[in-house]
């Protein structure tokens, strides 16, 4: 169809919305630069470690997004792919002497392959099942790591240090290193995000989840589209379980593979605002030095207020502000939420 | 040969026969209407065509080729275009977003997307309202918003159902002047319309279709004086009077 352009001037027009890119560009940067200067604020190991952690959750919240957030799909197992890529890389590490810092690619592909193997079955599955499905598949992926003897069991494996360089991923002396990485890690989710966003798979995703039923009839493979987005998420889920398994220097399946671990991947981005770019950082930013500190001043007394504290925060966002921290932050654009549709029944009255 | 062809297609639900044996064609440029009372089986066909249903018997060919059961994505990919009777926008996304989703059936890239979009928006006058939400449009912009959406996906094929229904007379006159403006674009028109005086004025040809079947099919002007037509519409007891009438 030869839709003349009989109105060039509105090509040329600024566009609102690439004007908004740039800003979150700009935004980024600025982000970028003060996260580059601030563990130098301080030496303190115990900051050191929950700006790690906090950066990690941002990432993994971000890789999470891509599939719970603009894709709609929402996974309680993530958890799976995570442990998964850090299995990887530290057998590959400790049996092979391949480094972790090339073993994480094969981490990562192998948890892209079982996000695929998951979402064969279960992408037939719609909204809250699609939940529950990858809740107990994790479980299951769990016990089996519990069991299994190859792979250390419930005892885990112990990564040994062999030497303090990039390639071993391994540092003895600082933090910052582990710091960096993630920083790093963290930044390159950020791009993809920005980058797919704007891409065809990003306005696919979207539209599947605002309406899928409309979104086939303008030529959207659906179940290939959610594919794509489990397929990318769980990658970087898994490369973010092979860093985190040599940050620690130690792997077994209840730290790494649990349900809670599943639900902390997954609420940054809920709680900073699904969907959106900024809501994975913004989100874990507040979580998990929250859940740290709270932890390490209110957890010993063994009364769990440090959970308490945890959900009343996710309570307070979900009532007052439902799309998140980043919109009362005004970080996102406004967005208002879908309106109550009709039931999705596509065969039609005879 | 005809661009759309349907073929002796019959769609059952359980007991209820949607469609008995329905065939119709559907020629290269032309608006065809698709009329008929209500529970007439206009839907089901429509939605057989769009790769929505699954016929139970018959086939439909799309330019030559049988397209009965590929399902709705690949029917876009052909150039078949639908809109929905119930509007189905991405309500989180904007107007100019709604309508690049459809631009995407042609192209990889986003600016080539924008640009097919930004052109679209032009043609049916949406280009002022691309910065806003769909889920902030009146309901005339939502149905002219379906209608951008599919053209975005550059068919050859728009089916339009019930598009004008809701729409005040004004907008609906909008609706009409902005189909006949889609078929100057050499854009071939399916329209199921409940509302007779909507079609008569637009379409070169009227098929109606009555419990299922197809009753008759001929112009417009045949149509409206077909007794067959005015039963199926208004009951026999208006079928003398009409005849006096004619």
């Amino acid at each position: 169809m030869a839709l003349s352009s009989a109105f060039p001037a509105a090509h040329g027009a600024p566009d609102a919305g690439e004007r908004r890119r740039r800003r979150q560009l700009i935004a980024g940067a600025i982000v970028l630069a003060v996260l580059i200067a601030l563990p130098h604020g301080t030496s303190d190991v115990y900051f050191q470690n929950v700006l790690v952690l906090t950066l990690m959750y941002a990432a993994l919240s971000q890789a999470w997004n891509i599939l719970g957030g603009y894709c709609g799909q929402i996974s309680l197992g993530h958890a799976l792919y995570f442990g998964l890529g850090g299995y990887v890389s530290t057998i590959l590490f400790t049996q092979w002497g391949v480094p972790p810092m090339i073993g994480m690619l094969p981490g990562g592909i192998l948890a892209a392959l079982l996000a695929l193997l998951v979402g064969w079955p279960c992408f037939r599955l719609s909204g809250h099942y699609y939940a529950i499905a990858t809740l107990v598949i994790a479980e299951t992926g769990l016990l089996l790591f519990l069991n299994w003897d190859w792979v250390g069991g419930a005892l885990g494996i112990y990564v040994p240090f062999k030497t303090e360089s990039w390639i071993t991923f391994q540092f003895r002396t600082s933090k910052l290193p582990y710091y960096y990485a993630m920083l790093g890690f963290a930044a390159v989710l950020w791009l993809v995000s920005f980058w797919i966003e704007n891409a065809k798979w990003g306005f696919y995703w979207r539209a599947v989840k605002d309406n899928a039923v409309a979104a086939q009839s303008l030529g959207v493979r659906i179940f290939r589209t959610k594919m794509a987005a489990a397929a990318i998420s769980a990658f970087f889920t898994g490369v973010g379980g092979a860093f985190y398994a040599q940050f620690v220097a130690y792997i077994d399946p209840d730290s790494t593979m649990s349900t809670q671990l599943s639900i902390l991947i997954a609420l940054p981005a809920v709680l900073g605002g699904i969907g959106t770019l900024w809501g994975p950082l913004v989100g874990a930013a507040v979580l998990i030095p929250a859940t740290e500190i709270s932890r390490s001043y209110l957890g010993g007394s063994g009364s769990g207020i440090d959970l308490i504290f945890y959900g009343a925060l996710i309570m307070l966002v979900a009532t007052l502000k439902p799309e998140g921290l980043s919109g009362i932050l005004g970080f996102r654009r406004r967005r208002p939420e879908p309106l109550a549709r009709e039931g999705e029944a596509t065969s039609a009255t005879p | 040969m005809p661009l759309l062809e349907v073929d002796r297609v019959s769609q059952r639900f359980g007991g209820v026969a949607a469609n008995q044996d329905v065939s119709l064609a559907v020629e290269e440029g032309e608006i065809l209407g698709l009329i008929g009372p209500n529970g007439a089986g206009k839907t089901t066909l429509f939605n057989s065509i769009a790769g929505t249903l699954v016929p139970t018997s018959g086939r439909i060919r799309f330019q030559g080729q049988d397209i009965t059961g590929i399902g709705p994505a690949a029917c876009a990919e052909r150039g078949i275009a639908r809109t929905f009777q119930v509007v189905r926008n991405f309500e989180t996304m904007t107007v100019l977003e709604n309508v690049m989703v459809g631009a995407f059936n042609r192209t990889g890239l986003t600016a080539a997307a924008k640009r097919i979009a930004l052109d679209v928006l032009e043609f049916t006058g949406m280009a002022a309202r691309r910065d806003t939400f769909a889920a902030e449009l009146t309901p005339p912009e939502k149905r002219r918003l379906e209608v951008a959406r599919a053209l975005a996906t550059q068919p050859k094929l728009l089916l339009l159902d019930e598009v004008m229904t809701g729409l005040t007379p004004t907008e609906a006159q909008a609706g009409v002047q902005l189909v006949r403006d889609i078929r100057t674009r050499g854009i071939t028109i399916l329209m199921v319309e409940h509302v007779m005086e909507i079609v008569m004025p637009l379409a070169d040809r009227v098929v109606v279709l009555n419990l299922g079947r197809v009753l008759t099919e001929g112009k417009p002007q045949e149509i409206v004086r077909n007794p067959d037509v005015i039963t199926a519409y208004l009951g026999e007891k208006y079928r003398a009077g009409a005849a006096a009438a004619g």
